[in-house]
């Protein structure tokens, strides 16, 4: 049994550097690709705050707008009940 | 729709570039030694070569899914943001679209009740009742009577699943619906399914079914706690990049399929893999299968280690009894690609070469060594076997980055590393049983929690203990070394561990990992 342990370690340890190198490889490329889903994610981030600001600058253009249409509504009125 | 075949390209190119040392390896090993003398030896050692150039493709299979799924999920993404701002016809935004909740002894009301909510308002539900229970069957009608659904049940269980679909649909007069949607009782479907779902369908005329991704809630046991995360990274990553550049499968549940494509089909085959084997069929008529990563679907994950068991056991079977059915007709067939089919191969048959890996195993623990011969193979081979060891756990390392402490993320690979690999017995067991011509039956996965005492978990491990141990025993007679077994020996003897984890999630806990249960 101690033999049987005993050679494994030593396969083990000979291994070892093979099994590191896999690590290694599959480690690299993990890096990688959390690299690239981050900047991808980083920029559907920024597109998504783009698109916020574009549509919250619309809504604030349409809301000033109509606050003008209003006044010149009142306005308007205000000069036809003094016309009549 | 269009499918591209630079994925499998890639994978080929690859593959081939490490086959050929492989094979210069292989050689090399034959000058080395007197094998061309014993051509018993020659015709092993080629073998063994096979097998391991095999496992290489399927693990650059996962490396490469994983990097173009990754490179190319925005532009994959842009294009199902543009289909669904599209404006609908007419006729579609008013087509009629069946709800089929099919359940067997597993009724789970909330599911239901939250999935019948949809913004598309033509909609009729039905559920199709297989339940021999009669404590499911009242709570079934007391549901029915509820919410005004009508319950539809059969004389017997003919064909599972698939039966009771076509018991139900096959009784419809032609014309009387335009879509449905199969649910299965844990599932959940967001209001916008259908109104998304028919987006997809008016985007792409030859699309006969829409698969729509899943996310795995309402965690209740520990065992679904520490693996749900890896149904959640699965759905996206693969199924995304099978329905671009590889062969998309319904996956039985969390899916719509026009009536057209059902008609032309002519019914879901009865047979327990019912999902791929529709999908094949409606293939063949010239139907494909989309995917929608903006439909989310919700889904439990298996309550615990046990019925985790009883799911990959029916897979296994299900996924041999579609080889055995349909291997002849998808190669002969003109109608799909090489990739196509290539994906159909590398997805379904690593189930049931369980069976057949094991004469691997043979060759390499038994027949070798009493021949005399090691396997003899160069020690940078360990190089790509460690890799690919990890290739399917790739596309977990980048999801799970950043959403699990770094002891989160070391104790969900080790367990997943367990269970994945405690599964091998099972797939040996499963795959050889229907080899032999036995039929499999399709168990509905248990979804009630259970505690277990310890001698319950070992005897419900006991068949992966005695293997293990057969397994060491042999590997220590033979080539005097555990080494060669030890991958297998040590996930197989976790069971016991793994069934351990069927115990209750605390209420803290199970509130914070169950979005459904906030809302």
């Amino acid at each position: 049994m101690r033999e049987i342990f005993h050679n494994d370690w030593m396969a083990l340890k000979e291994m070892a550097p093979f099994i590191l190198l896999g690590i290694g490889i599959m480690l690299c490329l993990t890096i990688i690709m959390i690299v690239i889903n981050r900047q991808v994610s980083k920029q559907e981030e920024k597109e998504a705050q783009e698109l916020a600001d574009h549509q919250a600058h619309l809504e604030e253009l349409e809301e000033s707008n109509n606050q003008r249409y209003r006044t010149i509504y009142i306005f308007d009125s205000e000069v036809r009940s003094r016309k009549v | 729709m269009k499918k591209k075949s630079t994925l499998y390209y890639t994978i080929i190119f690859f593959w081939g570039i490490l086959s050929l040392f492989g094979i210069v390896a292989f050689c090399q090993r034959i000058q080395s030694s007197r094998v061309m003398d014993n051509p018993l030896v020659m015709i092993i050692l080629v073998v063994n070569t096979v097998f391991i150039v095999y496992f290489w493709l399927n693990g650059t299979k996962d490396i490469v899914y994983a990097i173009f799924y990754y490179s190319k999920r925005k532009k994959l993404q842009k294009e199902e943001e543009y289909l669904l701002t599209l404006p609908l016809s007419k006729e579609l935004e008013e087509s009629k679209v069946l709800l089929l909740y099919c359940t067997c002894n597993d009724f789970i009301e909330d599911s239901l009740l939250r999935s019948i909510q949809q913004t598309h308002k033509n909609i009729e539900v039905y559920i199709l009742d297989d339940s021999s229970n009669p404590e499911y069957k009242e709570q079934i009608d007391l549901f029915s009577a509820k919410h005004n659904i009508e319950v539809v049940r059969r004389e017997d269980r003919k064909g599972f699943k698939a039966g009771n679909l076509n018991h139900f649909l096959d009784a419809q007069p032609e014309g009387s619906y335009d879509f449905f949607v199969i649910l299965d009782s844990d599932e959940i479907i967001p209001e916008d399914f259908i109104e998304k779902a028919l987006h997809y369908f008016a985007y792409y005329p030859n699309m006969g079914i829409l698969q729509a991704t899943h996310i795995s809630t309402r965690n209740r046991t520990k065992f679904m706690d520490r693996f749900a995360m890896g149904v959640n990274s699965h759905w996206p990553t693969y199924q995304t990049v099978k329905a671009h550049y590889g062969f998309l499968s319904l996956l039985g549940h969390g899916a719509m399929v026009s009536q057209e494509c059902y008609q032309a089909v002519g019914g879901f085959p009865m047979l327990v893999a019912e999902d791929i084997c529709f999908t094949i069929e409606a293939r063949l008529k010239g139907y494909y299968t989309g995917f929608s990563s903006k439909i989310v679907c919700q889904e439990e994950y298996p309550v615990d280690y046990f019925a985790f068991k009883k799911r990959h056991l029916k897979w296994t079977g299900g996924n041999l009894e579609f080889i055995k059915t349909y291997h002849k007709r998808i190669f002969k067939t003109k109608n799909m690609t090489w990739f196509e089919k290539l994906d159909v191969i590398l997805f379904t048959y690593s189930l049931p070469l369980s069976s057949v890996f094991f004469i691997f195993l043979t060759i390499n623990l038994v027949i070798l060594p009493v021949l005399g011969q090691g396997a003899g193979y160069p020690l940078w081979l360990m190089t790509p076997t460690t890799m690919y060891l990890l290739s399917p756990m790739l596309n977990d390392f980048i999801f799970l980055t950043g959403k699990k402490s770094p002891f989160g993320y070391i104790r969900y690979f080790f367990s997943s590393f367990c269970l994945y690999g405690s599964l091998y017995w099972l797939s040996l067991y499963g795959a050889t049983k229907a080899w032999m011509g036995q039929k499999p039956t399709f168990i509905v996965t248990p979804k009630e929690e259970q505690s277990y005492t310890l001698r319950e978990m070992i005897k419900g491990n006991r068949a992966e203990i005695i293997f293990s141990c057969i397994l060491i025993l042999v590997s220590v007679i033979f080539t005097h070394s555990a080494l060669p077994v030890v991958l297998i020996v040590i996930p197989s003897l976790s069971g016991i561990y793994l069934t351990s984890l069927s115990k209750p999630l605390s209420e803290k806990k199970r509130i914070k990992n169950t979005p459904i249960y906030e809302t």
